[in-house]
């Protein structure tokens, strides 16, 4: 779906570990890429309902409202049941991850495992390479 | 001559006759008197013996049944009769057992029964149906041609702790035996087995009593049941776990529908007691709690009957707060990962990226952007560090403090004040300060732990504080004898300590520091999780507003408890809330 880097011109980071999160998002804007963030759950959900970025990276354990509960409300929204969810993880965060699957999640990262480009670069190869899952279908699908 | 001789041999032999005479006579009377005291004296050493031999076989026999059986196995030894037979009242018969020593008419024995049940029934005050009699006939045989009636008969009541439990008689086809005086043996011996009964089922009881009551007030729920699965014991605990409080008699099956399928209980009695084996259940969940369950078989341990299996003890022990305790452990290490490896982990990646990309981001942005940020992360990670290694310290008590010795606590507190008036500014809270007159300028203290406590009391006051909120720190000082709500009332000191306070209780002379906020205050259920690293620091790590590591409060408690003093916490959810410690000094005249 997503044959370039243009694809995804706008992405928002959910990440409250802000050293990260400055990282991801200078190496995006490097790459011509806007970047909008958030550092707890809440202020994150509220800004991928209103920006309807292209791409949302999502860390777990976050202030205010953790990740899965943001995935969860995310689904309940027109837009954001099909929005597309990169989850970033911690390395003994696999239960969560198996729920995250479920609210239609199929790619995430242990950040501590791989390098910032790293990170990029397979979700670009991931995005492009085949049909993007879009998670529960369960309103209509404007 | 002859007639001389004659008449003298005819004197001889009439003299030795009649001497012989006299002689036999008074032979014979001394004889009688002799064999008299010879029967009393083999009388008193048979009772005697009869008494001793009953001490002995009885010994520490409870059974009633089986001590009058030898008692009346030896009776015949020195009372004559036809029968002798007991009678003995059970809840649901009477036990009649007959000995018959000579053979009698079935006439004979049912007049036996129906005196002896007439007079129990006199003593107990209550009827009794000859239904009820079990009979046990032993001895000599029943012969129809001997229709000889009772013409002698003794009834002695069996008294065991004043309560009347039977009869035993004995009878006979003779007329006019058993007089008053003669039945003495008897009644002797009667007595005597009641008080060694008497006294060793007070001993029973007493012990019983002891291992009810200590049943009773186990904390862990017990369940015991005979061979057949009908409950024996079931004790309070077990009942509250179960839900069983209602019943006062829970049958297994009321434990097997409360136990929900979580646990077979009768599958695992069973088990243990077919096997003998004692079977451990690590954990089970019931309800909302986790349980570790030990299903044992019940030996007998008595003499008679020792190793026969009397039935199986199931015993269920409340693991919940370890399993707790074991998830907060598990949450602190994930937790840890958390707040040491990500912003470690963030460091790495800024640096990655500073360093591949320094031909395209700007120095600015480097300087005013990114160092800021690694340098804020690696100070975070390091103030952890150091407060995790201080709060292992302080659990494990060996916190290191550097007294010196004369310092003035007042100062630390005005350093205090004027360090956190800004913030408190910002946040629009009032600071104060009060310290009461007899407080020394002197105490040995380490001024830069004890200035770390301040702070952690005074920023975590700041943090529950409302707009136009109010934080007053305070000093007293408490006499060992005097009563502390008072001395803190004189001293003006506004604080949400209640006299029930434990933790102030029995102190020595010591300056009190208490730090109070009118702000949003604690719930009670969470006071207790204050002091608790893992709970804290999930807290903390959770926060939105991340300030502290949420290991302050138990820092504070380790550098206190190294001084020999105590820390407390008391709030009115909704008002406010007080943190306080005390410093022991002593007190040189």
């Amino acid at each position: 779906m997503f044959k370039n880097m243009e694809s995804f011109k706008k992405v928002l980071i959910i990440e409250d570990e802000v050293a990260f999160l400055k990282a991801l998002e200078g190496e995006l804007e490097l790459q011509g890429v806007n970047v909008i963030t958030a550092t707890d759950g809440k202020s994150g959900l509220d800004k991928a309902i209103k920006e309807h970025p292209d791409l949302i990276f999502l860390d777990i354990i976050l202030p205010v409202m953790d990740g899965i509960s943001v995935l969860k409300e995310l689904r309940k929204d027109l837009w954001g049941n099909k929005a597309i969810v990169v989850l970033l993880t911690q390395t003994d965060d696999l239960n969560r991850v198996a729920e995250a699957m479920e609210n239609g999640v199929s790619k995430y990262f242990v950040k501590a495992d791989q390098s910032i480009p790293d990170i990029i670069g397979q979700t670009k190869i991931y995005l492009s390479g085949q049909e993007f899952p879009r998670g529960k279908q369960k309103g209509p699908i404007v | 001559m002859t007639m001389t001789l004659t008449i003298l041999f005819v004197i001889v032999t009439f003299g030795s006759v009649a001497v012989s005479v006299y002689l036999v006579i008074k032979n014979y009377r001394a004889k009688g008197v002799l064999e008299k005291k010879e029967q009393d004296v083999s009388r008193r050493m048979y009772e005697l013996a009869i008494l001793k031999e009953l001490g002995d076989r009885i010994g520490y026999s409870l059974d009633i049944q089986q001590i009058i059986d030898i008692i009346t196995s030896s009776l015949r030894q020195f009372i004559e009769y036809s029968a002798v037979s007991y009678m003995l009242f059970e809840p649901d018969k009477v036990i009649f057992k007959v000995h018959l020593e000579r053979s009698v008419h079935r006439r004979f024995v049912n007049d036996i029964r129906d005196r002896m049940l007439s007079s129990l029934g006199a003593l107990l005050d209550r009827e009794f149906d000859k239904k009820d009699v079990k009979e046990v006939l032993s001895g000599a045989i029943l012969i129809e041609e001997l229709d000889e009636p009772v013409r002698s008969f003794f009834n002695i009541p069996l008294v065991i702790d004043e309560k009347v439990v039977g009869v035993l008689t004995v009878a006979d086809t003779k007329n006019g035996l058993y007089k008053e005086e003669e039945m003495t043996i008897l009644y002797k011996i009667i007595q005597q087995a009641s008080k060694a009964v008497t006294s060793l089922q007070g001993v029973v009881k007493t012990e019983q009593k002891k291992l009810n009551s200590m049943v009773e007030s186990m904390a862990d729920g017990v369940v015991m049941t005979d061979n057949d699965y009908r409950v024996v014991v079931a004790n309070p605990a077990v009942k509250s776990m179960l839900g069983l409080e209602k019943k006062s008699e829970p049958t297994v099956f009321d434990f097997i529908d409360n136990l929900g399928g979580k646990f077979d209980i009768r599958g695992k009695l069973e088990e243990s007691i077919k096997l003998g084996k004692i079977l451990d259940t690590p954990e089970a969940l019931i309800g909302e709690r986790f349980f570790q369950i030990v299903v044992s078989p019940v030996r007998s341990t008595t003499t008679m009957s020792s190793g026969e299996i009397l039935g199986g003890v199931v015993i269920f022990h409340d693991i919940t707060h370890e399993k707790e305790l074991e998830e907060l452990r598990k949450d602190f290490t994930s937790m840890m990962v958390h707040e040491l490896r990500s912003p470690l982990d963030g460091i790495s990646k800024m640096a990655d990226l500073i360093i591949r990309k320094k031909s395209v981001i700007k120095a600015k942005q480097i300087t005013d952007e990114y160092l800021p940020i690694i340098y804020k992360n690696s100070s975070d990670m390091l103030r952890l560090v150091s407060n995790l290694l201080d709060a292992a310290k302080a659990e494990s008590g060996k916190y290191q403090i550097s007294r010196e010795p004369a310092i003035d606590i007042r100062k630390i507190v005005d350093e205090r004040l004027k360090f956190y008036t800004p913030s408190a500014k910002e946040a629009h809270v009032k600071i104060s300060a009060l310290a009461a007159k007899d407080v020394p300028n002197a105490i040995s203290l380490d001024p830069n732990a004890v200035t770390e406590v301040f702070n952690n009391f005074i920023s975590n006051s700041l943090k529950f504080s409302r707009d136009n909120g109010e934080i007053a720190v305070q000093l007293f000082l408490h006499k060992a004898t005097g009563d502390i709500i008072n001395e803190a009332k004189t001293a003006g000191v506004k604080w949400f300590v209640k006299e029930d306070d434990n933790v102030l209780l029995n102190l020595p002379t010591s300056v009190i520091a208490v730090v109070t906020d009118f702000g949003l205050g604690i719930s009670r259920d969470n006071i207790p999780l204050l002091f608790n690293k893992f709970k804290q620091f999930k807290t903390a790590a959770l926060a939105a507003n991340k300030k502290g590591t949420g290991l302050g409060l138990v820092i504070t408690k380790g550098i206190i408890e190294a001084h020999g003093g105590v820390v407390g916490v008391a709030s009115e959810e909704g008002t406010g809330s007080t943190f306080y410690f005390s410093l022991p000094i002593e007190i040189k005249s």
